[in-house]
């Protein structure tokens, strides 16, 4: 393989990286495809790798026994493999590819070393890692606090910040699952936006109409993590930044 | 069974059975369905789906759930059961 170059790579992570800590991280980089619907890993199994998106959408989700929900979702301006970061291999959640791509992959006991031996990159993987834990809480507020409608114009959002296009390929037993609900909730609620005119939905696709409105919805449900992702890591994450 | 459940012949053949939800004069259509293992399990879906919507579905839209039907159609598109949301109770 040519070697990965930093100016090159989409990840923004690996972009904002100090040039050391990328030809430090770079020799155990291997370019990865993500499949739609594939596992990075699986609950109570050792994590292997930490991904770096560079396209793409993997969410992490809970396993319970009643089903499963999404806690978090990362692509492009993050990283898949937190528990790793914070010194833990094994995790309760499951991380599973919900928009296909492709990324980079680090393996496990490489990082470990790189993390030690590189205070600057654990700086900054550590400041990803307390947004991403900022998007989880988010979550959490969304789910106690707003209804379907909002969460899933929420959840719309913020794939829409990680996608290159205004169309989102996701069915509504997915996007079920994503939210916590049952496959009617997420008809009716889709219907609602769509009758405001702020998506157009077919089958397995949703079209983005109108950002601003969905905004609107979604309220204090969205904003607060990206904010903090932007104070925080100085980088754009929301569309049109 | 319920009096306003309507399950006349009832197929053992696995397939996909669509979750129509129909709330006061609306019609909210499914257009992916459940692979259900037979018709005979739908009312039990229907009724479980139903549950967690009562339960943890906070919507704009519905004002009662009990206001609610599910209104389920085989892949031919004919209805193999209608399961108002007050069976929940009804089963409890």
């Amino acid at each position: 393989m040519a070697r990965l170059k930093q100016a090159s790579v989409r990840n923004r992570l690996l972009a904002a990286m100090s040039p050391d800590d990328f030809a430090l991280l770079q020799p155990a980089l291997e370019p990865v495809q993500l499949e739609l619907r594939q596992h990075v890993f699986r609950a109570g199994e050792t994590i292997s790798h930490l991904l770096f998106p560079e396209s793409g959408l993997v969410s992490i989700v809970a396993d319970i026994e009643e089903g499963r929900f999404e806690v978090g979702m990362a692509g492009w301006e993050g990283l898949i493999g937190v528990p790793l970061v914070l010194g833990v291999d094994v995790t309760p959640h499951t991380a599973l590819i919900q928009s296909p791509g492709d990324g980079y992959r680090a393996p496990a006991e490489q990082m470990h070393l790189l993390l030690e031996k590189s205070a600057s990159l654990r700086s900054l993987l550590l400041r990803y890692v307390h947004t991403f834990l900022v998007q989880v809480s988010q979550t959490a507020y969304a789910n106690a606090g707003y209804s379907v409608e909002a969460r899933l114009a929420r959840w719309i959002l913020m794939n829409h910040d990680r996608v290159e296009s205004d169309e989102l390929a996701i069915t509504h037993e997915f996007m079920a699952i994503m939210l916590g609900t049952r496959r009617p909730g997420v008809t009716l609620a889709l219907q609602n936006l769509e009758g405001s005119q702020l998506i157009r939905a077919t089958r397995g696709r949703i079209l983005i109409r109108n950002r601003a409105a969905l905004e609107e919805l979604a309220g204090d449900a969205y904003g607060f993590a990206e904010r903090e992702y932007t104070n925080v890591l100085q980088l754009p994450i929301r569309r049109g930044q | 069974m319920c009096s306003s459940c309507r399950s006349e012949e009832v197929s053992d053949i696995p397939g996909r059975y669509f979750m129509n939800l129909r709330y006061r004069h609306k019609y909210y259509a499914d257009h992916e369905g459940d692979e259900l293992s037979s018709e005979g399990a739908v009312r039990a879906h229907a009724l479980s789906t139903a549950k967690d919507l009562i339960r943890f579905h906070r919507t704009d839209i519905v004002r009662d759930w009990f206001d609610c039907t599910l209104e389920v159609t085989n892949e031919a598109g004919k209805i193999v059961a209608t399961v108002p949301f007050g069976d929940v109770v009804a089963e409890l």
